[in-house]
């Protein structure tokens, strides 16, 4: 152990000394020798959920530029395609290669010029598909060119495979309250709706915890419970487990109670006010209330002189060192086409946080092995302006990605690339129809898969085939219901199941936690993305 | 109005520094401070027995009573609030405050004179937040605004959401409408909220063309969706009671997708106010366009309803079926489509249930929620009626005894606390005292978990609110007794802590922008008349000053493990100087801002 990491180990010790009662149990000292012997990130891999809260529009993320298809977009997404005068705002994406028109509407398709050429291979059902990005998803084109992202297509929550026919049925199972929000983020999360009590990413946690501080006697409990899954976003179902809790940490910070005391310029202030926030009467509302201060501060006083400073040397990986306020830094900032000029990005942001928790593992030598993170954007659910809103949440997502990549290749530790596998997830894809400058709620989406372990460069699943609506509206395509909204051909189960096995929890533990996985044939368990 | 009001542009930099690009989608668009609904449904609001056949609320009442009927009827107690509700009992005290006139300063007139002092060409989302923290501080009529915001939380709109961040004169004039209805019938409120354009722009139903078939565009479904499954429905069928119907052993989901597009029709053809007799081409009033009307008027008014762009097609949802309209008829359409959601069986016990949880308690019983659900039917929705009936229910005004102690109640959300720490202790705005009746509190976004409150008025995430009415913490001792705690879902590990610093912080330092006249954060409190209680003789057991800050914060002296634990916690403090004497009374407030007794409403 260097000096620095066994300071810093006798330092989250002592905090720890000042928990009292309800501290775990003593810490064994000989364990920092046990620590010291570990490996500090060798067998570390961790999972990061980015979920698109509102539902991402999979159609003008991923586009299909074989004719067929593109044709059948275009007429779709561009009403004034059909000749007629005034319908509506175009939500076409402009032919791959046309050229940005700097002088056009912020948003819209001429501003941001044609769509951005990606691999596909062909294999599977792909054959004869060309495949493209929105245009300003140019780092993720690179990425997955250079085989770090893969595409996942048309993947959403599904009982069991199911056809269109039988969709048009009432035997065949499928997911409650399609359509809806809230439920369709927790089925995505959750495999059922709002109301659920576990998800499975915190599931996972629960099956890989005991991995984790192995070697560090009465804290390894609080860093299985609590460090095994980490949110310093959106408290979310995803996260949470039976025995595993998701810790929910700031964007930039986990507080501590110590300020309210420095604050009132009096140190001892914090035992007696931690005391007061975890004790007192027996209704139900407090207990739990009291549970949530236990856990911040036994995890505080173990993470908090772990996590580097953002003017730590080392955190010129994830930050720019003269720059300590996190929304100034430019790393940290994206080039939004609302006005071409430089945002913070609070996507990126989560994921600094992300990077400084996975480092904190190697600085205190926590001997964790196996984490899952989750972080979120808002703003996907565009009804309405969406050519503007979309083209900047799609900025958010390219930079975000990109940033993360680039500090996992110069973490600390080395390049962790292949140790974190980054992917997204949202509450559904949306529909075909233009609603005039929008488009509504979906089902099924595209997503991209992002790590140095991913086979990237290619799709996996099975992209949908395109079609037009005759005058009653229907879309004469297996994949395409009302609205051309996309019939899922992949389920999440299958998504989290790749993810899972990657993840080395086992074949048996994932069919237990994922409820729909045993009504698809177990040769589509594994997708293939993964490594 | 206040064009003198010139003397806080030195604010300006601070202002920016704070504003953080907003994302999200959505709309914004007007409010109608006195709106004349246009499109009333003869359902009615007629005379509806009121609650005070109850032998509850009729008397003088003692100071902690009076201190619990105010955590759930106003933003908190204040000296004077709980003297009067001591003096006339709850029942003569909803009266009053119903009678009171609606009066001060609007919304929209505290966010356009603060755009003005601030230099700003339009209102922003931080304007909104200074007029909503001045209103539910310094309004009389707290019932009214307590209920305001509680319907807030549920006919969600949001400076999230870009457009409204852009112009909250659309937000101001929305909690206008909320409060001025929040009086009225549930199916006024419905027509208020669905014609209000920030509504309009949040749920993009300003705007919404008819279908067309040669081009295949479609009627947006947003607010066809949203208003079904959170302002009036629900997705589950009700029993009175609010829990769901089961038909074997499934719940009976209340609408379906062909419901949503039938909908989505009939909210077609919305656009912004047009003024009669304007000459206007159509289309111009239509997309506001400054040549049919000046933009700040529409933001205020009712949404226009415009035949050119209503469906004309047949309109079929929830049972009702409209035929094919010609000429088309929007303000029919919407009348009916208003009129059965009003009236739909789910809808009193959907919108009673959720009151009660915004007001009194989290797992109200079924025989509670069916007892409001009849007050609620059989006044026609009046609300006024429905909430004295919430608030004077025996299960509202008996305090919990016995075992059920430990279930009843519910957490009380960050800033309905800081309210009621604002209105129960001495403080003073700068910004307020020196602009006179059309000041406002420079209040600060107070979103950030980590030294904020994990909650701004007026900017929740989504439609969906800050927090789900049916959130039940996971493996949890309530979800162990399967209880609900919607307020819970914003208590995490960062957000109590956060909570902590942010009073001690705001206590020792001030709270909000900083003024420039002072160079201090606008809000600074007054504790002097609890320092000088804290004297030599007691020194190291404060009790004269910790019983008197008890009593004024929540109504009696503080259970005895807890009044030692802070008596322990504040003697040994230091008291040499003036600021080390403050300090030991913002310490004895802090703790018991994050006891237990403060933060759970029993």
């Amino acid at each position: 152990m260097t000096s620095i990491s066994r300071r810093a180990f006798l330092r989250h010790a002592a905090a720890m000394s000042t928990l009292g009662a309800a501290a775990p149990l003593g810490l064994n000292l000989s364990a920092i020798g046990k620590a010291s012997a570990q490996n500090a990130q060798g067998n570390y891999k961790a999972l990061v959920c980015v979920f698109l809260y509102g539902g991402n529009d999979a159609y003008n993320t991923v586009l299909c530029n074989d004719s067929a298809s593109w044709s059948a977009y275009t007429r779709q997404r561009d009403p004034n395609s059909s000749g007629l005068g005034n319908a509506g705002t175009s939500l076409a994406l402009m032919t791959l290669g046309a050229p940005a028109q700097s002088n056009a509407a912020a948003g819209s398709p001429e501003k941001l010029g044609g769509v951005l050429p990606i691999n596909i291979s062909g294999a599977g059902g792909n054959s004869g598909r060309s495949l493209a990005l929105h245009p300003l998803l140019t780092d993720v084109a690179s990425l997955q060119q250079a085989g770090r992202i893969a595409v996942l297509a048309n993947v959403g929550p599904l009982v069991q495979p199911l056809s269109k026919a039988q969709y048009a049925g009432t035997v065949a199972a499928r997911p409650s309250k399609l359509f809806s929000h809230n439920d369709q983020q927790s089925t995505w999360q959750s495999f059922s709706p709002e109301g659920a009590d576990a998800g499975w990413g915190g599931r996972m946690g629960d099956l890989l915890m005991s991995r984790n501080g192995m070697a560090l006697g009465g804290l390894t409990p609080l860093i299985q419970q609590s460090l095994t899954c980490i949110s310093p976003g959106t408290p979310s179902v995803w996260l949470t487990g039976q025995d595993t809790r998701c810790l929910q940490v700031g964007l930039s910070a986990i507080p501590s109670i110590a300020q309210a005391a420095t604050q009132l310029g009096h140190a001892p202030l914090q035992n007696a006010l931690d005391a007061m926030m975890r004790s007192g009467g027996t209704n139900l509302f407090a207990t739990d209330h009291q549970d949530i201060v236990s856990r911040a501060v036994q995890t505080q006083g173990l993470l908090g002189s772990l996590l580097p400073s953002l003017d730590d040397p080392a955190s010129s990986a994830w930050a720019t060192p003269t720059q300590s306020a996190q929304w100034l830094d430019p790393m940290l900032q994206y080039t939004s086409p609302m006005d071409d000029a430089q945002h913070p990005n609070p996507l990126a942001q989560q994921l600094q946080m992300v990077a400084r928790l996975i480092d904190a593992n190697r600085r205190g030598q926590l001997g964790i092995e196996r984490q899952v993170f989750m972080v979120s954007l808002g703003g996907f659910d565009t009804h309405a302006n969406q050519n503007l809103d979309h083209a900047d949440r799609m900025a958010q997502l390219n930079h975000a990605l990109a940033y993360f990549d680039a500090v996992l290749g110069r973490m600390p530790a080395g390049d962790m690339r292949s140790q974190v596998t980054t992917f997204t997830a949202s509450d559904f894809g949306r529909s075909l129809t233009n609603n005039g400058d929008g488009t509504d709620h979906g089902w099924g989406g595209h997503h991209f898969i992002m790590g140095g372990a991913v086979q990237g460069g290619d799709v996996y699943g099975l992209l949908p085939q395109y079609a037009t609506a005759d005058a009653q509206g229907i879309f004469a395509s297996p994949d395409l219901i009302d609205n051309g909204i996309l019939l899922p051909s992949t389920s999440v189960d299958q998504y989290a199941y790749t993810l899972g096995r990657w993840m080395d929890v086992s074949n048996t533990d994932l069919l237990g936690i994922l409820p729909n996985l045993g009504n698809f044939n177990a040769g589509t368990h594994n997708l293939g993305f993964m490594a | 109005m206040q064009a003198s009001v010139r003397l806080l542009p030195s604010l300006l930099p601070a202002l920016v520094l704070t504003l953080g690009a907003l994302g999200g989608c959505g709309g914004g668009g007007g409010g109608s401070p006195s709106p004349t609904p246009n499109i009333s449904s003869g359902s009615g609001s007629g005379n509806s027995p009121s609650a005070t056949n109850l032998a509850v609320g009729s008397a003088s009442i003692t100071e902690p009573q009076a201190h619990r009927f105010l955590m759930q009827a106003s933003f908190g107690p204040s000296p004077a609030s709980v003297a009067r509700a001591q003096s006339i009992g709850e029942a003569a005290w909803i009266d009053e405050q119903w009678g009171l006139p609606l009066s001060g300063p609007t919304h929209v007139s505290l966010v356009t004179a603060s755009a003005l002092a601030l230099a700003q060409t339009k209102p922003r989302a931080h304007d909104i937040a200074f007029s909503w923290w001045t209103h539910a501080l310094t309004q009389p009529d707290q019932l009214r605004q307590r209920v305001a915001y509680a319907l807030s939380q549920i006919f969600v709109v949001s400076t999230g959401n870009a457009l409204l961040a852009d112009n909250s004169r659309l937000v101001a004039s929305y909690m206008d409408m909320l409060t001025t209805r929040s009086g009225g019938t549930y199916r006024e409120l419905l027509e208020g909220v669905t014609l209000h354009p920030a509504m309009g722009l949040y749920l993009s139903h300003l705007l919404n063309r008819k279908e067309d078939t040669v081009s295949g565009r479609v009627p947006d479904e947003n607010f066809a969706r949203e208003v079904m499954q959170l302002f009036s429905i629900g997705l589950h069928e009700l029993e009175d009671d609010g829990t769901p119907k089961r038909v074997n052993d499934q719940p009976v989901e209340t609408y379906t997708s062909a419901d949503v597009k039938g909908l989505a029709k009939v909210f077609t053809g919305l656009g912004w106010y047009r003024p009669p007799g304007s000459s206007a081409v159509w289309w111009e009033c239509f997309y506001g366009a400054n040549s049919c009307y000046l933009p700040e008027q529409q933001q205020t008014l009712p949404m226009g309803l415009y035949t050119q762009e209503h469906s004309t097609s047949a309109k079929n949802f929830l049972g009702v079926s409209i035929p094919v309209q010609n000429p088309p008829n929007p303000s029919l359409s919407i009348r009916l489509a208003l009129d059965r959601l009003a009236t739909h069986p789910n809808t009193a016990p959907f919108i009673s249930k959720q009151l009660i949880q915004r007001l009194v308690s989290s797992n109200p019983s079924g025989d509670y929620v069916r007892r409001i659900t009849q007050v609620f039917r059989s006044s026609g929705g009046d609300l006024k009626v429905v909430v004295k009936a919430i608030l004077l229910d025996p299960e509202a005004r008996t305090a919990p005894q016995g075992p059920s102690t430990s279930r009843y109640g519910k957490l009380r959300e960050p800033v309905l606390r800081w309210a009621h720490l604002l209105r129960t202790l001495p403080h003073q705005s700068t910004s307020k005292a020196t602009l006179g009746d059309a000041g406002f509190y420079l209040a600060t976004d107070t979103s950030n978990p980590s030294d904020g409150l994990s909650q701004t008025p007026m900017a929740a995430p989504s439609v969906f609110n800050f927090y789900r009415p049916g959130y039940k913490p996971p493996h949890t001792g309530l979800s162990d007794q399967n209880l609900l705690a919607p307020e819970m879902q914003l208590a995490t590990e960062t957000s109590v802590v956060g909570y902590a610093n942010f009073v001690a912080k705001a206590l020792d330092q001030g709270w909000g922008l900083t003024h420039p006249a002072t160079g201090k954060p606008d809000i600074q409190f007054d504790l002097s008349s609890f320092v000088a209680l804290d004297d030599t003789a007691h020194a190291s057991r404060p009790s004269p000053m910790v019983d008197a800050l008890a009593r004024q914060l929540t109504g009696s002296v503080l259970p005895t493990t807890i009044n030692e634990q802070v008596l322990a916690a504040v003697g040994p403090m230091p008291r040499a100087t003036a600021l080390e004497k403050r300090r030991r009374a913002a310490a004895a407030v802090l703790f018991i801002a994050v006891s237990p007794v403060f933060l759970v409403q029993q």
